[in-house]
């Protein structure tokens, strides 16, 4: 953006952003424009609808290896402990950590070739969710509020995105409006919080209770007929709708038989991925669940480490593929896993790994995405890009597409400062379907 | 505590303590078999043959061949691992431990990775463990188990051994996890069960011995060690049952090993406490025949002779017991004693001095260091010395017979110190409200407004409280309020509030959101001393400039000089850093100049690089080496003697970082460097000037602004913004206090004024402004002059003002509670006065003050350990105040920020990323809080203070005034009565319950009226 606007001369630049100042209380940036900004604005349109209909966003905190998970090195003396099995597709294999993902690779595309230039779990992590870097006056939105900024509310009573245990300095909705605000769950298990009535009362009781606060709110809500009020009381009218109308069903896992949750695996993880199928399956548009911590700088071959966390995310993700693809949900519903980074291929003297931005994996399924495909390539040593390097903002670019989201569209920030969801990427087009 | 009968009372003190499991020393376990490994040419092949031959030869105790073998191996092939593994463990088995050493350092020395020599490496590693443990040195015997695990992870061996050495440490928590580990890996091992409960005994905790002993005995039923083991706990628990049950495990074990000495001394204990000291010291003579090498044995024969009154025999098994167990205080305490006896009073005080320094709960080494001191002609001192030790003695004994428990002491806490506003000024105030409410008036008159009526005394003392003590009054609070017949009740009430505590908490909340304030502004900085500074100075009264001015100028590290925790905010982004300031501190927005000029307003980007030059200087971080600030690169010396520090290779390993982390902390020191230039950056378009050309510093509007001498560039900034010249400074917080009072601005938004911008009454800003520059910048009273106004004491504004349209101030606007106003009212409904208060940050002060030029590294170590401490205490002061895992505290003693789920987050806190982030829409998530949150339930709970309330008073109708009074600060109308006996009668004290919760979910409550 910033390079467009540079490009402009002075009197094309002012009117430019005077536009789209005039814009920004919602409304997108029309087509017209596109004259003024020239080609490069016209290269960045994006096509008319994705495939995509919801995301499941499976966060790697941490930074996940790549060298033992998605981009193993047979033979290289970097590989450590960790061995390597071969996948679905012949000449591909990943780790033996994942022995369900690999068996189910014909789903997936794997980027080998994601780099950023930060080593810093924050300033990674802030990147990979908005695409832009983290500054201190302004506070990008992340993916499952862009798509509800750029396509409105999908659901009426559940929330549009859901967060299973990401921490506090997720960035949520960003500058955007809070009611973009994405609803944060903290453990899976419990569901969604403050929905479990107390056991002495009844449904009974609690009817009687929701009509005493009409009686003793009566004369106060007759004495302010303002919106601010009328508002708050059809989040009383939309909460206690909720409570009742049994959609509160789709935060509760204590509805699946256990032996399914089992297949998830009983770690917040792997129910949380279960969660996250329940409720795409009840229409939420975006459901993030992250998996921490692969920070692993010490003995990472330890059973409590690498194995573990490679375990539980095989499990998890590949019950999660599975079911979605017996239930057909696979076919409009796009599964994502990225990291802030990747994990240094000289393993330390403390027999684990350190930060390393410089190349790492992703890997992308379900709808939109052209399967049993590799793209890009680091280098013998698993040290840096060898072929077709990746962004966080391609990368989000081509969620973004897989979607249908118009990248090209200007969201205007509080402080007038134009943004676009996946920063001007570019969407990798081979693996898009 | 062990009954022992006819013992002295020193010996029944010593064997109280003694921990009666963990003076052993191992017998070191049969080598694990080797991982053969391909050989390649013939000889290698013959070498390896040999080598096996020799390991199995060493396996049979038959050293010299082994060795001899082991030669052979290595004259066929001289580098091979496998042979110089053999011949270092048949050296070992000879007693030529050094030499083994050398052997094991030589395969463990060989890089590659191939599986078969990682695997030689790994064993090596843990033989080199075993002779160095054999040597008594322990701390290197863990460290080279921690290789072999670094180099194996599922290794039995490595662990198993760990756990050895940790025991032989004391370093009991440590242990138990290493057998614990190494019993996971081989779920069949019974020696590694019967370990990990043996590692518990250290810790006193004799059930999990004897849970642990029986796994083992289920595993192996003929491990003697594990039946002694069991017979140990249930000494040391001491009941009758758990001797006779003692007595048959110690006879089980002798059936099974009658040699075994761990046995023995167990059969020795029980004969004292029969009184049959001959039996007794029998059997300690038996087991030291059987295990010369066992400490306990030689413990338990010094205090036998010092029962038999012979110190001198007493004195040669003290000896023996330090030599094997130096770290024993229980031989150290005994060997006072048998100084004591001989009248080697100095010797004795030695003695005692480090038995104390090994353990300093051992009551009897204080007993024992007294009345060794009375024997040396005490001095004053010494006399007092003699005094504390005989206490600290006698309240050992206390707490070990349980006739006193631990000593709770209050928790170190904050407490804002409050000023009063001056009463001297209160008349002035009067006059000054007067004019604000005649420049009021003249507007309603030209905007043809109907002010609204005076707020009654109930809605009054609600918004009252919640506008400056941001929570609503408790029942005795209002009540005293709507009781009193003085007719300046109201002035005075505003007086008293903003000389309350609760003043500052409420403004350090809206000041915490504009500043975007975190606990952990970056990761090695914290914040605690600059977020006490602001509510200090708040509470205090700080002239606003003054804050300003120290906020934007401050020099050094953070608990020096707290208000340096504003710049490091922005920590090496001074560009921000300056479009913030100047947008929090002066109501503009030149952030858009900053890539380009503005588009909206008349920045350049020029202006904007101009601004910034006065900041760009500054850095909020040094490093150790820095010659400027410490002499001789203190950083790379004190890594250095880290690297010397006696301590385990893990943990240097693992502290390293926080090592590291810890330099980081000591130097994040603001200062200026004076050679940094900004420039222009390379993509800039106009042509006023080149990309790449030097901007000096120049104020954005104002008057011209001189450097005074030696004044640094940020100092002139500071100056020039806190200015009563500055056009902005005051009218931006005239204005922001004015919305805090009034829920609308004068000028909307507050931070965003352009020259166009025109407030909704420009005489009435014009004046406030000058209010503003008159007082000072004493904000108590300027806000004490805009709560005196009629305009703020009208009712609340009850038409709709259409968005964009301006706000004529019929009264103060309906606002929602914001998050904090929501949160504290709760607090109050639950615990009335909430007690819990931040850690003083001056204690991270004292930990922190070093002067790393000279500092060592153990002195960094040691602050790190007060900080991790100080750290504990809190969370463990937290701990008292929780309910059901919320910190029942005010909104400003909570951390910053706080996770998303909490209830301030979810209505509308801050997360701290952006100013004035903070939001008083609803959601359903709010609505489900108020609901069922576990805050709401606890209203309904016994102790609670809405709960105790009720329960004082008598009547139906009386409590249901209560609960009306508390909740909604007024009493019910005729109509709520009965709706709400009604709910009493028919469901009882439920019906208590469902009109409590009903009223805190009424918009009444969620709206300052």
């Amino acid at each position: 953006m910033r390079d467009v606007v540079s490009r402009m001369d002075g009197w094309s630049r002012r009117q430019f952003l005077e536009r789209a100042a005039r814009l920004s209380l919602g409304v997108g940036l029309y087509s017209g424009l596109n004259d003024a900004i020239g080609a490069e604005q016209a290269k960045a349109g994006s096509r008319a609808g994705g495939k995509a209909k919801r995301l499941i966003y499976l966060y790697m905190q941490g930074g996940m290896t790549h060298l033992d998970t998605f981009d193993v090195k047979p033979g290289s003396e970097n590989q450590g402990q960790t061995g390597a099995i071969n996948t679905s597709v012949a000449g591909v294999q990943f780790s033996e950590y994942l022995p369900s993902l690999a068996g189910q690779f014909g789903k997936m595309a794997v980027i080998r070739s994601m780099n950023t230039e930060t080593a810093d779990h924050e300033q990674g992590e802030y990147l990979m969710r908005t695409s832009y870097e983290q500054i201190a006056t302004e506070r990008h939105p992340t993916i499952g509020p862009w798509i509800q900024r750029l396509k409105g509310r999908q659901n009426k009573n559940l929330p549009d995105t859901v967060l299973i245990g990401s921490g506090a300095r997720h960035p949520g909705a960003g500058f955007l409006d809070p009611t973009f605000s994405p609803l944060p769950i903290g453990d899976p298990n419990k569901g969604l919080e403050n929905t479990q009535s107390p056991k002495y009362l009844t449904e009974e009781s609690f009817e009687k209770r929701i009509a005493l606060i009409n009686k003793f709110d009566r004369r106060f809500r007759e004495k302010y007929p303002l919106k601010s009020v009328q508002s708050y009381t059809d989040f009383y009218d939309e909460a206690t709708t909720l409570l009742t109308s049994g959609e509160l069903q789709a935060f509760d896992l204590g509805k699946e038989k256990p032996e399914d949750r089992d297949r998830y695996g009983r770690d917040p993880f792997g129910q949380g991925c279960m969660l996250a199928r329940r409720l795409i399956e009840n229409n939420v548009r975006c459901v993030e669940v992250t998996l921490g911590t692969w920070d692993m700088h010490n003995t990472m071959w330890d059973y409590n480490t690498l194995p573990k966390m490679a375990g539980i995310l095989d499990q998890a993700v590949g019950t999660l593929l599975s079911d979605l693809s017996t239930r057909g949900l696979l076919d409009d519903t796009l599964v994502v896993l990225a990291t802030e980074f990747g994990r240094s291929p000289t393993i330390n003297y403390n027999a684990g790994r350190d930060h390393h931005p410089a190349v790492f994996s992703s890997m992308l399924a379900g709808a939109g995405i052209k399967g049993g495909q590799i793209y890009g390539k680091s280098d013998k040593r698993g040290h840096g890009v060898e072929e077709d390097g990746v962004t966080p903002a391609d990368l989000n670019a081509t969620v973004a597409e897989a979607l249908g989201l118009p990248r090209d569209e200007v969201v205007m920030s509080p402080t007038l400062r134009p943004f676009k969801v996946a920063h001007d990427g570019t969407p990798i087009r081979k693996i898009l379907s | 505590m062990v009954n022992v009968g006819m013992f002295n009372s020193f010996v029944v003190r010593v064997f109280g303590s003694l921990l009666l499991v963990t003076l052993v020393v191992w017998r070191v376990p049969a080598a694990i078999a080797l991982e053969t490994s391909a050989a390649g040419s013939q000889q290698q092949a013959q070498s390896q043959v040999l080598a096996e031959q020799s390991r199995a030869q060493s396996a049979a105790n038959r050293w010299n061949e082994a060795l001899a073998t082991a030669e052979k191996a290595l004259a066929a092939d001289g580098k091979s691992a496998v042979a110089l593994l053999a011949r270092g463990v048949a050296r070992a088995g000879k007693g030529d431990l050094d030499a083994a050493i050398e052997d094991f350092d030589q395969v463990t020395g060989q890089g590659g990775r191939d599986p078969a020599l990682v695997g030689l490496r790994a064993e090596a590693h843990v033989q080199r463990s075993k002779a160095q443990y054999a040597q008594g040195r322990y701390l290197p015997a863990i460290d080279s188990c921690y290789f072999a695990i670094l180099e194996k992870d599922s290794y039995f061996d490595a662990h198993f051994n760990r756990g050895l050495a940790y025991l032989a440490r004391h370093e009991f928590e440590k242990a138990v996890g290493s057998f614990d580990r190494a019993a996971k890996i081989d779920p069949k091992s019974a020696l590694a069960v019967s370990c990990r409960g043996f590692a518990h005994g250290g810790l006193g905790r004799y059930d999990y011995v004897i849970g642990d002993q029986n796994k083992a005995l289920e595993l192996d039923p003929k491990l003697a060690i594990a039946y002694e083991r069991r017979a140990a706990a249930s000494i040391a628990k001491g009941g009758k049952k758990d001797l006779v049950k003692a007595v048959a495990d110690i006879s089980k074990a002798l059936e099974i090993d009658p040699k075994l000495a761990e046995a023995l001394c167990d059969r020795s204990l029980l004969a004292v406490m029969a009184g049959d000291t001959d039996r007794a010291v029998a059997d300690v003579e038996a087991a030291i025949a059987a295990a010369p090498n066992l400490a306990r044995a030689r413990l338990q024969r010094g205090l036998l002779w010092l029962q038999k009154k012979d110190a001198r025999q007493a004195t040669a098994a003290f000896d023996e017991a330090i030599r094997l167990a130096p770290r024993s205080a229980e031989a150290y305490a005994g060997r006072g004693q048998a100084h004591l006896a001989t009248k080697n009073h100095e010797k004795a005080v030695d003695d005692f001095t480090k038995a104390i320094e090994l353990n300093a709960k051992l009551s009897a080494a204080y007993a024992g260091r007294a009345k060794a001191r009375k024997n040396l002609k005490p001095d004053e001192k010494g006399l007092a010395a003699i005094k504390a030790d005989l206490a600290q003695a006698k309240e050992l004994d206390e707490l070990a017979s349980g006739k006193k428990k631990p000593e709770d002491t209050s928790p170190p806490r904050f407490d804002v110190e409050s000023a009063a506003v001056d009463p001297a000024r209160h008349a002035e105030a009067l006059a000054s409200a007067k004019k604000i409410d005649g420049f009021v008036a003249a507007n309603y008159a030209k905007h043809k407004i109907t002010p609204m009526p005076q707020t009654d005394d109930e809605t009054f003392v609600r918004r009252i409280y919640l506008d400056i003590a941001g929570r609503i009054p408790t029942y005795q609070e209002t009540t005293r309020f709507l009781v009193s017949h003085e007719s300046d009740k109201r002035t005075k009430l505003i007086d008293q509030l903003l000389g309350s505590d609760d003043y500052a908490s409420h403004f350090f909340n809206y000041w915490a959101d504009v500043l975007r304030y975190k606990d952990r502004p970056t990761e090695d900085v914290r914040g605690e001393p600059y977020r006490q500074w602001i509510k200090q100075s708040l509470a205090t009264n700080t002239p606003w400039d003054e804050m300003v001015h120290a906020m934007l100028s401050s020099e050094g590290l953070p608990w020096e000089s707290p208000a340096t925790g504003y710049l490091q905010r922005d920590p090496g982004m001074p560009l921000d850093n300056v479009n913030n300031s100047i947008r929090i501190f002066l109501g503009t927005r030149i952030g858009c100049a900053q890539c380009h000029n503005h588009p909206f307003d008349k920045w350049t980007q020029k202006q904007f690089y101009q601004a910034a030059a006065y900041v760009f200087p500054t850095q909020t971080r040094t490093n150790p080496n820095d010659k400027r600030f410490w002499s001789d690169k203190p950083g790379e010396r004190l890594k250095e003697e880290y690297g010397a520090i006696e301590q385990e290779e893990e943990d240097r390993r693992r502290i390293s970082y926080q090592f590291d982390a810890q330099m980081r902390t000591l130097t994040k020191i603001v200062f200026d460097d004076d050679g940094r230039k900004i420039k222009l950056p390379k993509d800039y378009a106009y042509s006023d000037a080149k990309p790449g050309d030097v901007v000096e510093p120049k104020p954005l509007f104002g008057p011209e602004i001189k450097p005074k001498p030696g004044e640094k560039p940020r100092q002139v900034f500071a100056r020039w913004l806190t200015s009563k010249e500055n056009p902005r400074f005051a009218v931006t917080i005239a204005n922001r206090l004015w919305k805090q009072v009034f829920g609308v601005g004068q000028i909307e938004p507050v931070d965003d004024m352009m020259d166009s911008t025109v407030a909704e009454n420009p005489e009435l800003m014009k004046f406030l402004e000058s209010e503003m520059q008159r007082l000072d910048f004493n904000m108590k009273e300027y806000l004490r002059i805009l709560f005196n106004t009629e305009t703020y004491q009208r009712q609340a504004c009850r038409d709709e003002v259409p968005l964009g349209a301006p706000y004529h101030f019929p009264g103060p606007a309906l606002r929602r509670m914001t998050a904090e106003q929501a949160w504290d009212s709760f607090v109050t409904l639950a615990v009335a006065t909430a007690d819990y208060r931040e850690a003083p940050a001056d204690v991270y002060k004292d930990a922190l003050t070093i002067d790393i030029s000279n500092a060592t590294a153990d002195e960094i170590l040691v602050s790190m350990k007060k900080v991790r401490d100080f750290d504990q205490v809190r969370n463990k002061t937290q701990e008292k105040f929780k309910y059901k895992g919320n910190l029942l505290a005010r909104a400003s003693e909570l951390p910053s920020p706080l996770p998303p789920n909490h209830f301030l987050r979810t209505f509308g806190q801050s997360d701290r990323e952006l100013i004035s982030a903070s939001s008083t829409s609803g959601s359903v998530p709010q609505v489900l809080f108020m609901y069922n949150g576990q805050i709401t339930h606890m209203l309904l709970e016994k102790n609670s203070t809405i709960y105790d309330n009720i329960v004082r008073k008598k009547t139906l109708s009386e409590g249901v005034k209560v609960v009306f009074l508390t909740i909604l600060s007024r009493e019910p109308d005729a109509e709520e009565i009965a709706t709400a006996m009604a709910q009493v009668r028919s469901d009882g004290p439920a019906g208590y319950g469902n009109v409590v919760w009903s009223l805190v979910n009424t918009r009444e409550f969620m709206f300052v009226q």
